[in-house]
């Protein structure tokens, strides 16, 4: 068996270098990613520059300040940083099947085998950390035979190393200590024993240095040189989200791609079904003949494998395609899925997805329109007419829950979303009764309304400040015009500073 | 599907229990209004679409989707200043939960989301607002649709111009004085039209006394009526 052969990337700024791709220039400024933790700002991370004049993680944002008055922040993600680092993890698959995180800022290539494809190691490394930089990364890398002497490589030795084969020992001679990954109170000890290269380790008694310092740093120091083996976790992709289909003719029609899909997403739904789960978000990838790329994507409410509901998800979508000069591979990649039991078929239905004809109504009807555009209503616990109801998307919202309420006085059925002012409104009260007799101009015309119902009288949430309830609380009426239009409008009980008087608006009809 | 004509029948009673507007048998939602309902056929016409105009277009839309079971899938407009509010919908005896609101960007965005809310049965009602008049290739479309899935099409639009060239049936629909509506039959498959006053509102309206009932060829627009609103003429 050859010899394993590992890569150790280490991505030092990768918090700080995701946070300024979107603006680049902030890159050769200080900069540090802050979080709060109980009523104090800590720096989570820090770029090259703040490190270089004392500002370093862990650190508050206050006296980070003091040391470099116009240092930018950023909040900290930790979710960004990680789906960042799975994005760079994925684009390493070219490189090699089997890559493992080393923590939250590194990655381990398993390339043995691997290197003659890229020319060598030599050129493969060097590719390898040139195309990162290129993504504005900050990188070091190295090459050894084992994860452990890669790992000291990259932090310790000279960024790009390659140790070669069988070479393990005589390269780490003179990495210090650290770089066994050692826990800092053993590093320390080490350094006060004088002993700062890992070379120093090599001639000493493994008995004694396993009863002084533990069994962990003997284990480590043979997984650096080889004796043990680390076992990496691989993080594997599901070749069972995958399949693909190569095409002896290019095609360009959609007729041909649906004729393609109807032949891969059972095949999908099938493998998906022994591993009980169901797609919730699928990618359609299109290789053309030069080697580009049209890529769909089609997302769903519930779990689903029905082969059906989803090449009918595509069905839309496909016409906006540029076939080019054909396509010849297809590949669908169910990116993300979710558990999805089988469930038994009820004797009368037809359908064996639980969600029903409804659900796949709503996911083809969001598909096209966004599923921010396909809403359900619920009632919500607020008597402001604005907050009446939640409104959700329909794919992610059920009709069940309180219904709701009768209102005793009657709601109009559309609503402005804000209400039109109405300038040079005239109330004639009559003489009986409360009502009046309203001339405003609407509309572009003059309209003359009797006064129907109100006055109903409904005030502000008073603990919270709400601009549109600046006027106070407000009275509401029916009004009918000449014309027979409805219209819901109200009067702020208190008259907005530089106006003549209380103001009337038309909210609803 | 089950082909169980035993099964097929137990649910056809089911349906007409649950909902006492929907006839399974004869397959059209009626209005309730004992006045309204024979002219036009008995109600609306499931598997069809109707068409509904003027100002309370859309509270007819409600109160009739209310009178179906499943939910409403409503294509609305996006970029209208105003927007359907639930609060104001149990007035009219439909529960808002229901409704399923598309909201389209553009009117080939609403005709595709009628079309498929339509075919696929999912729906009980599929409301769209109009804009501007469709052609016949569409509106057959729609009309097809309807029939494939068994759903109610309404095409409501606030003006007073047809939109939809092959409606069914065609109402029109404004607000009278005394919280009271002028409903308006101007086309419909038994070739009967008229005009009643009635009122909008949950469970079975009380029937009221018609303004007038016009027959086959009776202008029925723009007639005088008198100062109590309530002129009881005899069908022709």
């Amino acid at each position: 068996m050859p010899r394993r052969r590992i890569i150790s990337i280490w991505l030092r700024y990768l918090a700080t270098d995701r946070a300024v791709r979107p603006n680049p220039s902030l890159r050769d400024r200080p900069l540090a990613l802050v979080a709060e933790s109980g009523n104090r700002v800590f720096l989570h991370a820090a770029n090259g520059a703040a490190e270089e004049i004392g500002i370093c993680p862990g650190m508050l944002l206050a006296s980070a300040r003091t040391l470099c008055p116009d240092l930018a922040t950023a909040p900290a993600d930790l979710r960004a940083d990680r789906k960042f680092l799975e994005a760079i993890l994925a684009w390493t698959r070219r490189y090699s099947p089997l890559i493992a995180r080393d923590g939250a800022d590194g990655l381990f290539l398993d390339i043995t085998g691997c290197a003659h494809l890229f020319g060598g190691e030599r050129a493969m490394l060097d590719g390898l950390m040139s195309k990162l930089a290129l993504f504005g990364l900050d990188v070091s890398a190295a090459l050894a035979d084992t994860a452990g002497a890669a790992w000291a490589l990259t932090r310790f030795g000279h960024s790009g190393g390659i140790a070669e084969e069988r070479e393990t020992a005589n390269t780490l001679n003179t990495i210090p200590v650290e770089g066994l990954r050692l826990p800092a109170e053993t590093t320390e000890t080490l350094h006060r024993l004088g002993l700062k290269t890992i070379g120093q380790l090599y001639g000493l008694p493994r008995a004694s240095l396993a009863a002084r310092f533990g069994r962990e740093m003997v284990r480590r120091l043979d997984q650096a040189m080889g004796a043990e083996h680390e076992p990496l976790l691989f993080e594997t992709e599901h070749a069972a989200h995958r399949v693909s289909m190569r095409l002896a003719e290019p095609v360009f029609t959609v007729p041909a791609v649906e004729a393609c899909l109807d032949r891969l997403l059972p095949d999908l739904c099938k493998r998906l079904e022994k591993r009980q789960a169901g797609i919730r978000r699928l990618e359609l990838t299109l290789v053309l003949v030069d080697n580009t790329e049209r890529k769909l994507t089609v997302g769903t409410a519930a779990p689903n494998r029905t082969a059906g509901d989803l090449a009918r998800l595509f069905r839309d979508k496909l016409e906006t395609i540029d076939a080019g000069f054909g396509i010849e591979r297809i590949m669908l990649h169910a990116k993300v899925t979710e558990p999805l039991t089988a469930t038994q078929e009820e004797l009368t239905s037809d359908s064996i997805q639980a969600k029903g004809p409804l659900g796949s109504l709503i996911d083809r009807l969001a598909n096209r329109l966004g599923f921010d555009h396909v809403l359900r209503f619920a009632p919500a616990d607020s008597h402001l007419p604005e907050k009446a109801a939640i409104i959700s998307p329909a794919a992610f919202s059920s009709d069940e829950g309180a219904a709701f309420h009768y209102m005793p006085v009657p709601r109009p059925i559309r609503l402005f979303k804000t209400p039109l002012l109405l300038p040079g409104f005239r109330a004639e009260p009559h003489t009986a009764g409360g009502g009046f007799t309203a001339r405003f101009p609407l509309w572009r015309r003059q309209r003359t309304a009797l006064s129907l119902q109100g006055p109903e009288r409904i005030t502000p949430e008073w603990w919270l400040d709400d601009p549109a309830w600046r006027g106070g609380a407000r009275d509401y009426w029916w009004l009918e015009t000449e014309r027979g239009e409805r219209l819901w409008v109200y009067r702020e009980t208190t008259a907005a500073p530089g106006t003549a008087g209380p103001r009337w608006y038309l909210q609803g009809t | 599907m089950t082909a169980n004509p035993k099964i097929e029948d137990l649910r056809r009673r089911v349906s007409a229990l649950e909902s006492p507007g929907q006839d399974a048998e004869k397959a059209y939602v009626s209005f309730g209004l004992s006045d309204v309902d024979p002219a036009a056929g008995g109600g609306l016409a499931l598997r069809r679409v109707h068409e509904f105009m003027g100002w309370s277009a859309q509270a007819l839309a409600i109160f009739m989707a209310g009178r179906i079971k499943g939910a409403i899938l409503w294509c609305a407009r996006m970029h209208s200043d105003h927007e359907l509010y639930p609060a104001g919908f149990a007035a009219l005896g439909c529960d808002a939960r229901r409704l399923v609101v598309a909201e389209c960007s553009s009117p080939t965005d609403a005709l595709w989301a009628a079309e498929e809310g339509l075919r696929s049965g999912a729906a009980g009602a599929v409301v769209m607002e109009g804009e501007r008049p469709l052609d016949l290739g569409s509106a057959r479309r729609l009309q097809l649709a309807a029939e494939e899935g068994g759903a109610l099409g309404l095409i409501v639009s606030a003006g007073n111009d047809a939109l939809f060239p092959a409606a069914a049936s065609r109402w029109h629909i404004a607000p009278e004085p005394g919280g009271r509506f002028r409903l308006e039959l101007t086309r419909s498959r038994t070739g009967l039209t008229g005009a009643w006053s009635i009122t909008l509102g949950p469970g079975a309206p009380a029937p009221r006394p018609s303004l007038h009932s016009a027959g086959r060829t009776e202008k029925s627009r723009g007639e005088g009526r008198d100062d109590g609103g309530l002129v009881v003429a005899g069908r022709v």
